[in-house]
């Protein structure tokens, strides 16, 4: 498995996702209000459920690219905002071309907020670290806006698979 | 590193991480009572989100490396019959390790319960399926926990990474 190449697509797979979840509720009756929704009163609002969502790309991109991208520190003042925002993340990874990513097995080195000091290879970063940070977030927004009664199925969560349909158009060429 | 281990080692992993979940709602007066708890109406309860967490590992061996495996269908009424199932998926994934899979071009078919079939290959089917699958499953579990008051935060969910915990090089 190219670790780059599966990295590179399922950023844009699971932003694709964020960016369905974010229209629907921009076309409910919610509309903007949505961002403040939460799970619980002690978990993240929407907002920081996507903003801290596409931070994860942008680490992906910082630690295994060297690629020079500030974080998304602005909270997101619209649903509008949040998928201007999705469509830069998809442009960066674009940018990201495959020989722009460390070798496997390079080591990266971070320190979080707390202190609290990683090492590990290139591939273990995108396997251990930015993809469940990734999903858990993704996730939690996709709750959020299911919870509040939007229409949302699993292959929203999903939308690559239709690619691998067995009818699809692509499989039948 | 392989799709096989990236695969077995992020269910590893995090079963290792839902385990521990499972041992702090045993620890709540409410204990069984949770596995019931649904994220919202329409939604699986949470006994069938670690059912579909545990299965997905066997899902994958059968369809990647041609293992032969039975999904259950049977949803757990007791935390401590969960996190059984949770151990026997884990000793399973360990011996596991040593089964070749097919190569990352391999054909893998899968179809659903619903009918929909799909033509993948097992880097396709491991990255666009078996991972999103069982993340987005083990999620919703997490959710429904700390929709439950259950404290749960991100050294929860990222146990595993103490592993890679170093002094700084500074230090």
């Amino acid at each position: 498995m190219n670790y780059a190449a599966d990295a590179r697509a399922t950023f844009v797979d699971l932003l694709d996702t964020l960016d369905t979840v974010a229209a629907k509720l921009q076309a409910s009756a919610l509309g903007d209000d949505a961002l403040d929704l939460k799970l619980t009163d002690d978990m993240f609002s929407l907002e920081l459920q996507f903003r801290v969502a596409l931070n994860q790309v942008l680490l992906g991109l910082i630690r295994n690219c060297r690629m020079d991208l500030p974080l998304d520190a602005e909270t997101y003042t619209s649903l509008a905002k949040v998928r201007e925002r999705i469509g830069a993340m998809r442009d960066h990874v674009g940018a990201a071309a495959e020989e722009r990513w460390l070798a496997p097995d390079a080591a990266i080195e971070f320190t979080l907020p707390n202190g609290k000091h990683f090492r590990m290879t290139a591939a273990e970063h995108v396997r251990d670290w930015i993809l469940p940070n990734f999903y858990f977030h993704a996730t939690m927004a996709y709750a959020v806006a299911r919870r509040a009664g939007v229409d949302l199925g699993k292959f929203d969560f999903v939308p690559q698979m239709a690619r691998h349909a067995a009818d699809a158009p692509a499989a039948a060429s | 590193m392989q799709t096989a281990d990236i695969l077995l080692t992020t269910y590893d992993n995090m079963l290792g991480s839902l385990d521990a979940w499972l041992a702090k709602a045993a620890d709540d007066p409410r204990g069984d009572a949770l596995l019931g708890h649904k994220l919202a109406d329409d939604m699986f309860p949470l006994s069938r989100q670690i059912r579909f967490v545990c299965n997905l590992p066997g899902e994958a061996m059968a369809g990647a490396a041609g293992v032969a495996y039975s999904s259950s269908d049977i949803d757990d009424e007791t935390l401590a019959a969960a996190r059984e199932r949770i151990a026997a998926t884990r000793a399973l994934i360990k011996g596991w390790r040593a089964t070749p899979f097919g190569g990352d071009e391999a054909p893998v078919e899968l179809s659903l319960a619903n009918g929909m079939t799909f033509d993948l290959t097992t880097e396709t089917y491991a990255r666009d399926w078996a991972l999103p699958q069982f993340y987005f499953h083990l999620m919703i579990a997490y959710a429904i926990l700390r929709r439950a008051g259950i404290a749960l935060g991100k050294a929860d969910y990222v146990g595993y990474m103490f592993h890679y915990l170093r002094q700084p090089a500074d230090a």
